[in-house]
């Protein structure tokens, strides 16, 4: 009994004091990373990597702040491990929110970079992905924040808010993107971020998406068409804000909010190319008017509802036009409908998609429901007061 | 060896009533060489008062009396025994001297006639007259006992909101009194013994004949047999000698103050353990959940009562958790904490010298040195304690950026939830000094690791024959309807299963 | 509770968490791509006959297990070798599940660790399960099943918005042959491994039929299977999920709730050291009984602290990588199937004909 008890007490102490905690981190050993930004290389090597790290001051008054550091390097882990040279404390990537990827380096392809995010443990794959438009991934980071100095954070904050308030961009995470930069029926698509002034102060804004055809960069859509994307692709999640230009007279506008959009695509194999045919069914509010309407009269209402059924459907088949003719990439996964729902049919037109998509004849069909004029039936009627 | 032996001759072994034969000596017919025996025993003790009386009448009667002075009723002394013996007329030196005196004189509710000697010094020690006298090789002794004991008050450990107040005293008879006040059937047994041969405290064993388990009473009776020592002054010598697995540190055997708990204990077939000398009663067999079941559960709203025994698990859940998670989370798996909170966790750590852990483990020993330090002192002291205790680890330690701000929270939660359920502190303290190595160690894995293992060791004990977790690990209602949540008395319609004979509590 | 024997419902919940041990971790077998649940469904189904068998077997012979099957069957020196190749396919395969489990933790989120310290981790809390018997771990996995279901649900619960039934399509493009390539694989791992409860089943003290506790057990754990593998594919879609090592714990991480809940797929490995302990004491106590019955011991628990060091260091040296350790499957599936259809169909014939030749001589 004796025996045992002092081979245990030997064996704790061994465990104890000749081990260690492998992976125990101290909470300010780390430094963390906010948010990567990935550029074409100088120096002859492949990337140039910008990466935000939080710093945080000793005192309670001098609060959090955001340092950029940057370095070229030739795969994306040996710049991550140069900056730790720089930096003497490993990064952390727990709390990495957001990756901005240049132009320049988008259009030389993006999958090696998804791939590197997808396969180390410590980086996220739910990153939100965007691609900088007009400038370097860098200086998107090196904007100045309004509310918080961590712009990487805002980012992440303006593509998240934006989605579900304006309709705008579609949430693009890595591993979406991976999905749909290996499927052949779909291009992929990434929100766009550019600088833009306000008041001589740089800002961030969202505009629109880039499109992709396989993995690199083809094009832009911009905002007006980011939202018809969404229509199209059944994505709008809340609400929406569509303006549309009366007829009879081109200086007055009227806004609808849509609330609720659902479209169907059916494809047809009348002849040698698919056909699709799209119906959207769209529920708007009338919000801002600057005609003088009594919304109380089912004739206005309809004359409403066809304004912006006529509109819509033009904007549509632009962009659709824009897709087929310019882009030369199937955006609206059509292709990728066709292998989900029909693959036989999937199978005959697979080798050569992007060129069968260029045939493929696509028709819109709006539906708009008016539900109602916000809280009034009329409008604000000048000077006349019967 | 050879002065070992001198002692251990002198220790014997105790019958199987716990006591030890110290004298060969026997009582003889002349009263004065009684004395003399009687005397010789208690040679040293100036507490015992010799009285020699005779009958007015005859005086030929002579009788002595020998009494604990202190723990004598001395009235019922002078009026019942002294005085009758004094002034009886038809008392007369004759053989049925004895009888007579008994039967017709002496005006105590309680006389026996004993020749043992063993016996006499015995009841002698409880607080009985011994009377001798001339002419008898027998005394009689006669029930005087009237020592002060503690007045009845609610106990400090087992506060209820509602219910009765009542809390045991030190005083045997005066226990099982409020037991059978509760419980009013004989039904109830009482089965005196003796522990302890140098102390011969008296013991008491009860249980409702018609719902107690007779293997788990034949088990019980079995290992307190097999007690051997010398002087028992709490309940806990007993139930530490008795348990099933001494190196757990969860109770297999409960102990409680109150009456009300005993005797609803006492209905659910369970055995308890009364000892002269300490208010806290032992009850047999003792499941895991009944740590967390407290007395005004039953008299007390139901929804109350549940949420109250919902938030005690939780509490010791937490308790035991809260410093490993906070370590493992901060240290090793920092993405599961919402970033900003990250934040602002780094930004106080900044500047702390010491890591996590230590930090950690520095204030849970300071809280345990104060919690303990305010059990013992005075408390005259303790309004000053309690201002110290809150600065020191208040804000002063914070400012002076020896710890960071959230440890003192998180070691506040801790602290409270601990005292939560004063039943299981010491399981309490010991998992979670444990847990928080296990997570220093592996991070979240290590406290997995850890917890299966409690988990286990926990499923694997037994008390009195019942497994522990008895009322845990089954989707009958009739089984988890008093664990978690407290059922509405009209559904209380079945005994707790441990293999009963008598299910159905209602007739 | 009686010493040494475990009520049919606690047996049924062993089964249930040992079924859903290493697969949960493993994900199954990702070969039929988006039908990969239909593949486990029918490896499910293709397990029940085997069940029936094993079902059979110990209603045949209550309170045998397969050891003393064997030796009653083969002889003495037939015996003698089925049981030490017998057990040598338990140790191996409790050595296979702590690799799994090791590796997991590693690769996923303690890199620094070396793999000894979690093996030892578990296989210590294994040996602790055994030594106190094997009625524990039964009142154990009654008491953790609630738990570990109610972890599932809310998981699932919480990520039904980030689910994408399209990724399901198309469904069974003629994609036989992968669906059933896959769901062989699931067959012999792990649904065939409930071989191990015929010995559990000689402890077992109840009057139901072991034929319904087994196929109870194998189609609750078939369709909660199942239902993971949809979660998975739905939430990360193809082909990201079938890139992925392991998927049931990627996508527990998409859950973003208030940006309060998130990153939250750490609680999960909760959910696997459970089943881990779970899986390697079933096969530890298999090969204890074994490993007794050859040396003619007298009590099982002996054997556990040798058996339990030879798993451990056995898993330290079976891999060298992790991508050695997926491909193991396939070899898995060749030779498992002797041990787990081979054996007891032959005992179940040899013992049904000495059953009548009893019966009517």
């Amino acid at each position: 009994m004796r025996k045992r008890v002092i081979l245990l007490l030997i064996v704790c102490i061994n465990v104890f004091m000749l081990t260690g905690c492998w992976n125990y981190v101290e909470i300010n050993q780390q430094m963390n990373a906010s948010g990567i930004a990935i550029d074409v290389g100088q120096q002859g090597k492949k990337y140039h990597l910008s990466i935000e790290v939080i710093s945080v001051g000793m005192k309670a008054e001098e609060g959090i702040s955001a340092n950029v550091l940057e370095t070229d390097s030739d795969t994306l882990f040996e710049g991550i491990r140069d900056l730790m040279a720089m930096t003497t404390k490993k990064l952390y990537f727990g709390h990495c929110k957001t990756m901005i990827i240049g132009e320049k380096a988008a259009k030389n392809g993006i999958a090696e970079i998804i791939d590197v995010t997808l396969r180390n443990h410590e980086v996220r794959k739910e990153l939100d992905i965007a691609i900088s438009k007009g400038c370097d991934a860098k200086d998107i980071l090196l904007t100045e924040g309004i509310a918080t100095p961590i712009m990487s954070y805002k980012i992440y904050d303006l593509m998240n808010t934006s989605v579900k308030a304006v309709g705008g961009a579609p949430k693009t995470k890595a591993y979406l993107i991976f999905n749909s930069i290996q499927s052949e029926g779909v291009c992929t698509v990434i929100p766009a971020l550019q600088i833009g002034n306000v008041q001589e102060k740089k800002v961030l804004e969202l505009a629109g998406v880039a499109v992709f055809d396989n993995d690199k960069l083809a094009g832009f859509l911009d905002k007006r068409e980011t939202e018809y994307l969404s229509f199209l692709n059944n994505k709008i999640e809340r609400s929406g804000l569509l303006t549309v230009k009366v007829s009879e007279n081109p200086d007055l506008f009227l806004s609808y909010e849509v609330y609720k959009s659902k479209t169907k695509r059916d494809l047809q194999f009348n002849e040698d190319v698919p056909s699709v045919n799209i119906t959207v069914n769209t529920s708007a509010i009338i919000g801002e008017v600057e005609t003088e309407e009594d919304f109380s009269k089912p004739e206005e209402v309809e004359k409403v509802k066809q304004l912006l059924e006529k509109n819509m459907e033009e904007n549509f088949t632009k962009l659709i036009d824009r897709a087929q003719t310019k882009l030369n990439c199937d955006i609206f996964g059509i292709g990728a409908q066709l292998q989900r729902d029909n693959p036989e049919m999937w199978g005959k037109y697979k080798d050569n998609w992007d060129g069968t998509f260029k045939k493929v004849k696509i028709n819109v069909d709006c539906k708009v429901k008016i539900t109602g004029s916000g809280i009034e039936n009329g409008t604000v009627k000048k000077g006349q007061l019967k | 060896m050879s002065i070992l032996k001198k002692f251990s001759a002198k220790a014997q072994k105790p019958d199987e009533t716990g006591r030890l034969h110290l004298n060969e000596d026997k009582l003889e017919k002349d009263l004065d060489k009684n004395i003399q025996i009687v005397s010789k025993v208690f040679i040293d003790d100036g507490t015992l008062v010799e009285r020699r009386f005779e009958n007015q009448n005859h005086s030929k009667v002579k009788c002595c009396a020998f009494f604990f002075d202190g723990m004598v009723d001395n009235k019922r002394i002078d009026e019942c025994i002294i005085l009758p013996i004094m002034e009886s007329k038809c008392l007369s030196k004759n053989d049925d001297t004895v009888e007579d005196i008994m039967s017709k004189v002496i005006a105590s509710n309680d006389v026996r006639k004993s020749e043992n000697l063993d016996e006499i010094v015995l009841e002698l020690l409880h607080g009985d007259t011994v009377l001798l006298i001339d002419g008898c090789s027998c005394a009689i002794l006669i029930s005087t006992k009237g020592w002060k004991s503690r007045a009845i008050s609610e106990p400090d450990s087992e506060k209820a909101l509602r219910g009765p107040r009542e809390g045991y005293t030190e005083d045997i008879l005066t226990n099982l009194t409020m037991l059978r006040r509760k419980i009013s059937t004989p039904d109830l047994k009482f089965k005196s013994r003796t522990f302890g041969t140098r102390s011969n405290t008296k013991a008491c064993i009860c249980y409702l004949d018609s719902l107690v388990d007779k293997k788990v009473l034949d088990e019980l009776n079995r290992r307190l047999d097999k007690i051997d020592i010398d002087g028992v002054l709490d309940i806990n010598y007993i139930v530490e000698l008795i348990k099933d697995n001494p190196l757990s540190p969860f109770k297999t055997i409960g102990v409680t103050e109150r009456p009300d708990v005993t005797a609803a204990k006492l209905l659910e077939g369970r055995v308890a353990v009364f000892l002269d000398g300490t208010p806290c009663v032992m009850t047999a067999p003792f499941l895991f959940i009944e740590n967390f079941q407290a007395a005004d559960d039953y008299y007390l709203n139901f929804y109350f009562a549940s949420i109250g025994r919902s938030l005690r698990i939780l509490g010791f859940l937490m308790s035991i958790s809260i410093p490993a998670i906070y370590v493992a989370f901060t240290c090793y798996h920092r993405e599961l904490i919402p970033t900003s909170l990250a934040l602002s966790i780094m930004q106080s750590h900044e500047g702390v010298p010491f890591p996590t852990i230590l930090e950690c483990l520095l204030m849970l020993i300071i809280f345990e040195i104060i919690r303990e330090t305010g059990i013992r002192m005075p408390s005259s002291i303790g309004q000053a304690l309690s201002v110290v205790g809150a600065l020191v680890i208040g804000q002063a330690a914070v400012t002076a950026k020896l710890i960071s701000a959230p440890m003192v929270i998180v070691v506040a939660v801790t602290a409270i939830t601990g005292l939560i359920n004063p039943k299981i502190k010491g399981a309490t303290i010991l998992l979670r000094f444990s847990l928080l190595f296990a997570a220093t160690f592996l991070g979240l894995y290590g406290y997995g690791f850890l917890m299966v293992g409690v988990l286990i060791h926990l499923l694997s004990l037994q008390s009195f024959g019942v497994i522990y977790t008895s009322q845990m690990s089954s989707y009958q209602i009739s089984e988890i309807k008093d664990t978690v949540v407290r059922a509405p008395w009209k559904y209380m319609t079945t005994r707790p299963v441990f293999e009963q004979r008598d299910i159905v509590r209602k007739k | 509770m009686i010493d040494g024997k475990i009520s049919g419902k606690q047996a049924t919940h062993m089964m249930i968490l040992f079924l859903l041990g290493s697969s949960l971790v493993t994900g199954g077998s990702m070969v039929a791509k988006q039908d990969s649940w239909i593949s486990i469904l029918v490896g499910m189904l293709m397990a029940l006959p085997v069940a029936v068998i094993y079902g059979n077997l110990c209603k045949i012979a209550p309170g045998k297990d397969i050891f003393d099957m064997v030796y009653l069957v083969f002889g003495k020196i037939g015996g003698a070798i089925i049981t030490v190749l017998f057990c040598l396919y338990t140790i191996h395969l409790g050595a296979l599940v702590i690799r799994n489990f090791t590796e997991y933790f590693q690769v996923v989120t303690i890199p620094e660790t070396p793999l000894a310290v979690t093996a030892i981790c578990i296989a210590l809390l294994a040996y602790y399960n055994i030594t106190k018997g094997i009625e524990v771990l039964g009142r154990g996995a009654v008491f953790m099943m609630p738990i570990v279901l109610t972890v599932i649900l809310v998981l699932s619960l919480l990520s039904l918005k980030y689910m994408n039934f399209d990724n399901l399509k198309p469904i069974f493009n003629h994609n036989l042959k992968p669906i059933l390539t896959g769901a062989y694989t699931v067959f012999t791992f792990p649904f065939a491994e409930t071989v191990m409860f015929i010995t559990v089943f000689s402890v077992v003290d109840t009057k139901k039929n072991p034929i319904k506790l087994f196929l109870i057990g194998i189609l609750f754990s078939g369709v909660l299977l199942a239902i993971f593998v949809i979660v998975a594919i739905t939430i990360l879609g193809l082909p990201f999920v079938a890139y992925l090592y392991f998927p049931s714990y990627a996508s527990a991480g998409v859950i973003d709730l208030g940006n309060f809940i998130s990153r939250i797929e750490v609680l999960v490995s909760w959910n696997y050291i459970i089943f881990g302990v779970i899986k390697v004491t079933v096969c530890l106590f298999v090969s204890c009984k074994g490993v007794a019955k050859l040396f003619k011991l007298k009590n099982y628990k002996v054997p556990a602290a040798p058996i339990v060091t030879i798993m451990v260091v056995m898993s330290l040296l079976v891999f060298e990588s992790t991508m050695q350790m997926f491909g193991f499957l396939d070899v898995y599936k060749i030779y498992a199937p002797f041990f787990e259809v081979v054996i007891p169909f032959t005992l179940l014939v040899a013992l049904k004909i000495r059953a009548k030749k009893q019966s009517l001589g």
